[in-house]
């Protein structure tokens, strides 16, 4: 009786927690970063839609089979302002759910995006007038805690510290500028802030998961270019150089007393995003034939993601 | 004040950062013509007209980096923040990056506990061998 609701629904639980739960847990994504990124993105997209769609199905379901057509019928005669008469209780409220969902996502996605560009434009500022300008991108704060970091947008800054250019061989230091350099160029924010937005609408588990690896990933990515540039062995004591320095700011997760509960509980660590980085740089394996076709399965499985349900519901 | 297009005028943002200069170095205030004539004086070049001046002045202050007061018929432009607070603040944003604030600045590397970071020389000495 809830024609294309089921599919939908179905789609929308899968993409809501099964799914990021194993891609999270997956260690071909740091081989395959950049379809890794795709396929997050499709699962994001597709479970966004599903999510709205599936209600929506329920809503219109009495009056056709059809998501598509159902929607017409129903846009037909609110268009003059009926309300069709086979629409029960339920029906609205399925359709009043994924009108908020629809409301929610577009409207935290839209205050998400200008709270970050509000951030930045001040971080920007900042380090415009306070900082040491070394070239056209390139910022100098005179500070000794070792940092480096991106401004992204279309005319990024990227900035270090005279701490970080202490801290670091010349070749270490051309890795972090490397990487900087990287996340600037392939303006890797845009892949970034959508999740956040996301996950700011939906504070759940799966939204996070995604965040965090989506993050991790686009890492990888400027590694990936770091390492090419400047070489791994580089890469990596920057990043243990830096990593390994703690900053001057007291952090929550580095308090004694966090840190000696974490060490008892558990004998091995949880690897952190830089531990992981330094590891992936160390194990340049030469991937076999099954590792190497991960990669395009995962763009094949990203386009049918977004593509199949696009198609299931324009049929 | 350094001129990067040779023969132009120099750049707003080039005028900002010199107009900061002279206010962070004049912790009691100053007035617009004063920066006029400490910055012809500082780069040896003739002096900018008031107007280009007060001009910044207003770009500085929007952007909160400039407060002034009435000082009898002129205005006294202090600096809001010292040059070190601002810097201070900057990298606190930095280091202190909470959750939802990752995608505008992501560092290149986190801050990691004591044990991870033995752990990271330990797989860094791996490397060299």
């Amino acid at each position: 009786m809830f024609a294309d609701a089921w599919p939908l629904a179905v789609l929308a639980i899968l993409l809501a927690w099964p799914v990021p739960v194993f891609l999270a847990r997956a260690s071909w994504p740091r081989r395959h970063a950049r379809a890794a990124i795709a396929l997050w993105q499709a699962v994001g997209i597709a479970g966004g839609l599903s999510l709205i769609g599936a209600p929506l199905a329920v809503g219109v379901a009495p009056l056709d089979r059809h998501l598509r057509t159902g929607l017409v019928v129903l846009w037909r005669d609110a268009f003059h302002l009926r309300v069709p008469a086979s629409l029960g209780l339920a029906q609205e409220i399925a359709l009043a759910l994924a009108a908020v969902l629809t409301v929610r996502l577009v409207g935290v996605t839209l205050l998400s995006a200008l709270r970050i560009e509000r951030d930045l434009r001040r971080q920007r500022d900042a380090v415009d007038l306070a900082a040491e300008h070394a070239d056209r991108q390139l910022r100098v704060l005179e500070h000794a805690a070792p940092a480096a970091y991106c401004l992204p947008g279309t005319r990024p800054r990227i900035v270090i510290t005279e701490g970080t250019i202490a801290a670091l061989a010349p070749d270490e230091l051309e890795a972090v500028l490397a990487h900087e350099r990287a996340h600037a160029r392939w303006r890797h924010e845009l892949v970034v802030q959508p999740f956040v937005a996301w996950e700011s609408a939906l504070p759940l588990p799966p939204a996070r998961r995604a965040t965090a690896a989506v993050t991790g990933l686009v890492e990888m990515l400027a590694d990936d270019h770091a390492a090419r540039s400047a070489g791994r062995p580089a890469l990596a004591r920057a990043l243990v150089a830096i990593g390994g320095t703690a900053g001057p700011v007291p952090n929550q997760r580095m308090n004694p007393g966090a840190k000696t509960a974490a060490s008892t509980s558990a004998s091995v660590p949880p690897a952190t995003p830089t531990l992981d980085r330094v590891q992936r740089l160390l194990r340049a394996a030469t991937p076999n034939l099954a590792e190497r076709l991960i990669g395009p399965a995962a763009w094949f499985a990203a386009i049918l993601l977004v593509a199949g349900p696009t198609w299931y519901v324009l049929r | 004040m350094a001129n990067e297009r040779a023969g132009g005028p120099p750049r707003l943002g080039e005028l900002e950062r010199a107009v900061m200069d002279v206010l962070w170095n004049a912790p009691d205030g100053t007035t617009a013509q004063e920066i006029v004539e400490r910055l012809a004086a500082r780069d040896g070049t003739a002096e900018l007209a008031t107007t280009t001046v007060l001009t910044v002045l207003d770009r500085l202050r929007r952007k909160d980096f400039v407060t002034r007061e009435r000082a009898g018929r002129a205005h006294r432009y202090r600096a809001a923040r010292t040059r070190d607070d601002v810097i201070a603040s900057s990298m606190l944003a930095v280091l202190e990056t909470t959750e939802d604030r990752r995608s505008a600045l992501v560092r290149f590397a986190g801050a990691v506990s004591a044990e991870e970071a033995a752990l990271l020389r330990a797989a860094l000495a791996e490397l060299e061998e």
